[in-house]
């Protein structure tokens, strides 16, 4: 029913009334309603998301609460462009790199398929056309080879490159 | 503080598996042990082969069915082809392979395709000829219509190299060839690999890239079948040729000579993005067709069980 709404409690025990129609883009909320039969007069706890990160999460659902389905895997369709992220997800996306990186994961925890899958391309956008001394300092990454590792991997790459 | 590494594995995976290019993938797997052994891994990288095939193929000929010979297991063409002659199905090492009497081919129509539309595109075939002519034009594959649709044709002539040819422009018809070093010699199967963008062409044999042409230059054109072009008009706004039907045994079903194949071709690919050589290495060596191609396990294979044999695989 249009406008019905359920209750769910962040880690940090904030509850936010959602509409359930905008909760079941979640496939992990919408399972816990229709396969555990879970009362919607209950409290859904996420022990695995807080509540700035729930905020965007809901603001993600609500504005793409219309989408079409994702488009079958036609003829025409098959070549997908993994660069592609709407105006307003990139707008939405504009946050540091912790933050990106919870979304990822509630998205993941949540099991909604669009979040996850912008969210992720807007990491690999980060890392496309850098090389790898770049995205160590993009992402805080150390270089945990040790130099016999760096020498065989410098192999890998020649061979690799080896036309 | 969430950072990239410490993402569940799965999904430092599906971000690392939206990187198309595969030597950027490579060049990044160095960037520490994590990712080295999420990307230099056999399932992640035959996944990623497995994608590139799904995602951009846009025609595959097996010739399996002896009754719809030219039956496109891509389902793209939608097994829409006639026949001249009478092409054969035939037993090779890759299972099954059509056999060309030198006056018969398959005719697949592309020209309302729109993915067929496209001046980037590969092309991956095996190929066997039965008798060389010291005149004659042989074209295994090939798409050359009318000189308003020549998308390209491999063959050779006489005792000329295999050559790929395209051309660029309606008005000008600038043809350029793009040779590799082999002169076929009969009674011998080839892997061939031609890779076509309007900036630039290549052709692989049997796993190694023997050929490549830069076609931002027009002087390297090899003919001017029209009129060349005056000092006003600008080369970079010319346009390769669009197809208007594939055909596998001959370069055109409507131009004489028709320029037919004396022999067997097998599994005939097109894609709409290039392979990377180690791909087509990879195709050749399997020697299998490229639905069968275990991507993944010949780069594990080869540098990681074999770290010494860094030319040589």
């Amino acid at each position: 029913m249009a406008g019905h709404k359920i209750k769910l409690q962040s880690n940090d025990g904030d509850i936010f009334d959602v509409e359930v129609e905008i909760a079941k883009l979640s496939i992990t909320i919408k399972t816990m309603l229709e396969d555990l039969s879970m009362n919607e007069e209950e409290i859904i706890p996420l022990p695995n998301i807080n509540s700035a990160i729930f905020k965007k999460v809901i603001q993600w659902t609500t504005h793409h609460k219309d989408d079409p389905p994702l488009p079958p895997e036609d003829d025409e369709n098959r070549e997908k462009n993994t660069n592609d992220i709407s105006s307003w997800d990139q707008e939405f996306l504009k946050v540091d790199q912790g933050t990106l990186f919870e979304l990822i994961l509630a998205a993941n925890y949540l099991d909604i398929k669009g979040l996850l899958d912008v969210t992720c391309t807007s990491v690999a956008n980060m890392i496309k056309g850098k090389t790898s001394e770049e995205i160590r300092q993009t992402f805080n990454i150390k270089n945990d080879f040790t130099p016999q590792e760096e020498e065989q991997i410098k192999k890998e790459n020649e061979w690799c490159e080896n036309k | 503080m969430v950072t990239i590494n410490s993402l569940p594995p799965e999904v430092l995976t599906n971000i690392l598996n939206r990187i198309p290019i595969l030597s950027e993938l490579f060049s990044i797997s160095t960037t520490c042990r994590l990712w080295h052994s999420v990307i230099i891994d056999e399932w992640f990288l035959q996944q990623r082969f497995e994608r590139f095939k799904k995602e951009n193929s846009i025609g595959h000929w097996k010739f399996e069915d002896a009754s719809h010979i030219g039956h496109d297991s891509s389902g793209y063409t939608k097994n829409n082809y006639s026949i001249i002659g009478q092409p054969i199905q035939s037993n090779c090492f890759l299972g099954k392979s059509i056999q060309l009497d030198g006056q018969s081919m398959i005719t697949i129509p592309v020209k309302d395709l729109a993915r067929y539309q496209t001046d980037y595109f590969a092309m991956s075939c095996w190929i066997y000829c039965n008798k060389t002519f010291s005149t004659e034009w042989q074209v295994a594959v090939g798409s050359w219509y009318d000189w308003k649709n020549s998308w390209f044709h491999l063959g050779f002539y006489g005792q000329e190299t295999l050559h790929n040819q395209i051309l660029i422009s309606n008005t000008h018809q600038y043809q350029f060839n793009c040779h590799s070093k082999t002169k076929i010699q009969t009674k011998r199967w080839y892997h061939v690999v031609i890779q076509v963008s309007r900036e630039k062409q290549e052709i692989y044999i049997d796993g190694k890239r023997e050929g490549q042409l830069d076609m931002t230059d027009p002087n390297n054109r090899s003919e001017i079948w029209s009129h060349p072009m005056s000092r006003t008009e600008k080369w970079e706004d010319m346009q390769m040729d669009m197809p208007h039907a594939l055909c596998i045994g001959s370069k055109s079903s409507e131009s004489f000579p028709r320029t037919f194949w004396h022999g067997q071709v097998a599994d005939v690919c097109i894609c709409t993005k290039w392979f990377h050589p180690k791909e087509i290495q990879a195709i050749y060596q399997s020697k299998v067709t490229i639905d069968k191609v275990n991507f993944g396990k010949f780069v594990v294979n080869n540098i990681i069980e074999n770290p010494s044999d860094q030319n040589e695989i």
